[in-house]
């Protein structure tokens, strides 16, 4: 139930996800939500965007034990670029689906949304001080990669093509690599 | 890669220490061969056996064609589209009606021809295959479920900074192991301040220069260890500090110990008390042991008990995770599974110890009406038929089932019994790699670029298997061209599409990772190395699994260890292992490695009323098939002309037996066991002890003569060998241990051969 509220949030934005639609695509009976959601449509949501964004940390730390964060960052354009073609541009990001719409009366999704981003962002700035960045420099390059991919999967989804990720993508292995020390045996 | 007078680097192939070679040709030949100075780990080192290597790229028959067998046996030749087509048609339809399961996975690779074999993978997966075995599984598997249990991994002795050298069933003066086998074992030996040990019923040429010769009864070495550890027990010789702080279950074991008689099982194995106390004393006091235990003990009962007293030697001694003792180590690629959980064979319910089907078991497998035989088998760069235990039943096993597939570069004993046999490009005409790497500390790994275009005719297995999974139908379209897009793009892109590829779709994308890397990160390769696309997977491997020892070695990342992988070709130092990497590899609750294995001390319990004789009045002696010698070797030489001496591979036997058996050197004798009788030219060897006898390994292949048939190059001792005398545990054979009767022949001019 989880996977699929994720799935119709990457589609159709939190609000557009309800909980008729998520029964109709998990199958699971209707019963079933308030039994493992008390807390409604709002809890179904949050959950969904945990798991989106535990799903895409998995997938991060397997990228980091490269040590490389060129490679880090190439993963996560990657997953959303196979994720935007196979859904013939219709599905994007949920964490960003859920961020810019405003949860006034559920304040624990922006606190969701913040601690994604964060846990995200984190991962890549731990990859780039293991290659002897500063902090301050690491983060700061972390923000800028996260809010550059995350923009391009908008940009993308609107183009109905690639071409702002691939463009992106060129742009961040630039400025990643030459913010890296020189390693001479660092290819492309 | 040619380098100064056309000296280009390659390694040899023989065994698993694969010692970096430089080569001159002349045309096709390896017109001359040196030791690599420039190599990481062997330093110019070599033994006489790789500046043979010649004999192997020129010496035999190649085939040149794939082959299709007829009804009446003979085979003929098809091109290469056809035998792809109908091999993939036989795998489909053997899936079909007997499920992939039951087809059986045979190889993937010789001692330096590995790196055909990892994309052997993608085959497997595509077809649903879900039992392979090698000859792994036969040596190997035992020690490897023992290592499961307590390190949690394969581990190895720090030879250079050895205190104390043990070796248990292992001549590595012949038999290497050890990178530069003979430097070290002479180094350690010159040392006052070092002590070599060897248990052996041989006097080899290792035992000449150890300090301490065990010299055992032939298959008593359980009762020597036990004996051995019983002192350090009795005498209370235990490192208690380390077993408090990295152990658990001690006192589950030391009763068994405790409950040893020296006296009595120094009488079984034939080694004075006095100096079995002495060496455990000395084992004890040392700082900085090492063991190796080899086939010596691992072909003999009581194997696995062995294996297991072996290592608890070391960790009663507190010899591990320091320097000069044992260590986990790196690797590009672990060789086995170590799971102390394993799966059973699906006819017997025999262990599949490191994931692998016991070699011996492999015929019960076959030849039985059980439905989930195995019905077909795939052979890479092996000769089961040849290499396994009672050949004439594994024969039969074959010729029993429904398809039998061969990949080789020659007409092997095997590949005579194949419905199809593909012929690859020798291991100097393609891209290849040696892959034990287990040395420590600095464990090296080698690409080799090929030296030679391939023979016409002939494929490297990449391509092979490539070919085949594409003809299966089964590869995942987007999935590639996502793949592709990204390699032009770089290495890092290619890192991440495979990955979110991989999250994606984990199932297909790393069940067909070999030829899919090899399909779209192989064309970007330079210089053609598409056969290296699988190294980019090890180098992430290594990477995640050996970090910090990686960037020891000055790789930062996964991608800079790969382009060193392929750029070095004299080889590369990987990781640099230090002895504190060895216990975040133990992975155990709080890292302790838990020393007791039950059934293992019911068997050590065992010993006490076990016979150890296996003799009988039919057959008297004890024939250790399989000797190590210095023109012995693996059979990838298909030819008897590599050898200087001992051309027709000897009986060996101690002169006190030649004289009660009326024999002489040069005469004919008659070697007969429970499963076959050979005939063999006698050597006089007083290295043996009375009542062993020792035949070669490497002989009895059936070498074409040039006019249509074949010839017997001297015994093939898997016609005397026994698949049911076998280790209870891992099911490897008593290949060091089979009852023989041997006997003059009369007269000459007796077809060689049963």
């Amino acid at each position: 139930m989880v996977a699929s509220a994720a799935t119709l949030i990457r589609r159709h934005g939190a609000s557009g996800t309800s909980i008729d639609r998520v029964l109709a695509l998990s199958g699971a009976p209707r019963g079933s939500v308030y039994h493992h959601f008390p807390g409604g449509r709002s809890q179904l949501v949050e959950e969904a965007v945990r798991y989106a964004g535990g799903y895409v940390a998995d997938l991060i730390d397997q990228a980091a034990t490269t040590g490389d964060p060129v490679a880090v960052v190439e993963t996560f354009l990657a997953l959303w670029r196979e994720q935007l073609v196979a859904s013939d541009y219709r599905a994007g990001c949920p964490v960003v689906a859920v961020a810019i719409e405003s949860h006034d009366d559920a304040p624990q999704l922006a606190r969701a949304t913040r601690e994604v981003f964060a846990r995200w962002q984190g991962q890549l700035a731990a990859v780039l001080t293991g290659r002897g960045l500063s902090a301050t420099r690491a983060h700061q390059l972390a923000t800028f990669a996260l809010a550059a991919v995350e923009g391009a999967l908008v940009l993308s989804r609107a183009e109905h093509g690639t071409h702002p990720l691939d463009d992106v993508g060129t742009e961040l292995r630039g400025v990643l690599r030459a913010a890296l020390p020189a390693g001479p045996e660092e290819a492309r | 890669m040619t380098g100064a007078a056309g000296w280009q680097p390659t390694a040899c192939i023989l065994c698993e220490n694969n010692c970096g070679l430089v080569v001159q040709l002349e045309g096709r030949h390896l017109a001359r061969i040196r030791g690599d100075k420039e190599h990481p780990s062997s330093q110019g080192y070599t033994c006489n056996k790789a500046l043979r290597l010649d004999h192997y790229q020129n010496g035999g028959e190649r085939l040149t064609t794939p082959l299709r067998r007829n009804p009446d046996g003979s085979h003929s030749p098809v091109d290469w589209d056809t035998a792809i087509r109908e091999v993939a048609d036989r795998l489909r339809a053997v899936r079909r009606e007997h499920g992939g399961e039951s087809i059986l996975f045979y190889g993937g690779g010789g001692q330096g021809n590995h790196l055909g074999g990892a994309y052997q993978g993608s085959l497997r997966h595509a077809v649903g295959a879900r039992y392979q075995s090698n000859a792994l599984a036969q040596e190997k598997t035992g020690e490897a479920w023992v290592d499961a249990h307590l390190a949690g991994g394969h581990t190895v002795g720090d030879w250079e900074r050895a205190e104390v050298a043990v070796f248990l069933g292992k001549n590595p003066w012949q038999s290497h192991g050890v990178p530069r086998a003979r430097t070290v074992l002479q180094q350690i030996a010159k040392d006052p301040a070092r002590t070599l040990v060897v248990v052996d019923p041989v006097r080899t040429e290792t035992a000449d220069l150890a300090d301490h010769h065990l010299r055992v009864r032939p298959g008593t070495d359980a009762w020597c260890l036990a004996a051995l550890l019983a002192v350090i027990v009795q005498e209370d010789l235990l490192e208690h500090g380390f077993l408090d702080r990295h152990t658990t279950g001690v006192d589950a074991v030391l009763p068994h110990l405790a409950a040893v008689d020296v006296a009595a099982y120094a009488g079984v194995c034939g080694v004075p008390e006095t100096q079995l106390r002495e060496v455990a004393r000395l084992i004890a006091g040392a700082g900085r042991v090492s063991t190796y235990e080899d086939l010596g003990v691992q072909h003999s009962p009581h194997a696995t008990v062995v294996s297991y007293l072996n290592k608890l030697l070391w960790l009663l001694t507190g010899n591990f995770a320091k320097p000069g003792a044992m260590q986990r180590h790196s690797w590009v690629a672990p060789l086995a599974k170590y799971d102390v959980g394993v799966r059973t064979t699906p006819v017997t319910g025999a262990r599949m110890l490191g994931g692998l089907v016991p070699c011996n078991l492999i015929p019960d497998e076959i030849l039985t009406d059980h439905p989930r035989r195995f019905r077909a088998m795939w052979v890479d760069s092996a000769n089961p038929a040849h290499s396994l235990a009672d050949s004439q039943r594994m024969r039969e096993a074959m010729a029993a089932l429904d398809l039998v597939v061969v990949i080789d570069v020659a007409m092997t004993e095997t590949a005579r019994l194949a419905d199809y046999v593909l012929p690859a490009a020798s291991q100097f005409e393609k891209w290849e790699a040696t892959f034990f790497t287990t040395e420590h500390p600095r464990n090296v790994f080698q690409l080799r670029a090929p030296l030679l275009e391939p023979l016409p005719g002939t494929l490297p297995e990449p391509e092979i298997y490539s070919r085949l999974v594409r003809e299966l139908g089964v590869v995942p379209r987007a999935t590639e061209a996502l793949l592709r897009g990204a390699a032009r793009v770089g290495r890092a892109a290619y890192t991440g599409a495979f990955l979110a590829a991989a999250a994606v779709d984990r199932r297909r994308t790393v069940g067909l990772a070999p030829t899919l890397l090899y399909d779209t990160l192989g064309p970007t390769l330079p210089d053609g190395a598409g056969a290296a696309a699988v190294l980019w997977g090890l180098a992430l491997r290594v990477a995640r699994e050996h970090g910090p020892g990686m960037r020891r070695a000055g790789r930062h990342t996964a991608g800079a260890l790969f382009e060193a992988m392929l750029a070095q070709r004299h080889g590369t130092v990987f990781t640099v292992d230090e002895p504190g990497d060895s216990w975040p590899s133990v992975p155990h609750a709080d890292r302790r490695i838990p020393l007791a294995i039950p059934e293992l001390l019911t068997a050590l319990d065992g010993l006490g009323s076990a016979s150890p004789k296996h003799t009988s009045a039919e057959f008297p002696m004890l024939l250790a098939a399989g000797q190590r010698r210095s023109f012995s070797a693996n059979t990838i030489f298909r030819t008897s002309a590599w050898r200087a001496r001992d051309d027709g591979g000897a009986l060996r036997v101690s002169p006190a037996d030649a004289g009660r058996l009326g024999l002489v050197a040069g005469d004919r004798a008659r070697v007969t066991t429970a499963r076959g009788s050979a005939e063999a030219s006698v050597d006089l060897d007083d290295r043996l002890p009375d009542g062993l006898a020792a035949l070669p390994n490497g002989f009895g292949l059936d070498l074409p003569t040039g006019s249509g048939d074949t010839t017997r190059d001297g015994v093939a001792l898997n016609q005397l060998t026994d698949g049911a005398r076998r280790d209870p545990f891992s099911g490897s054979p008593w290949h060091k241990h089979v009852p023989a009767r041997i006997e003059p022949v009369a007269g000459s001019g007796t077809t060689p051969g049963a």
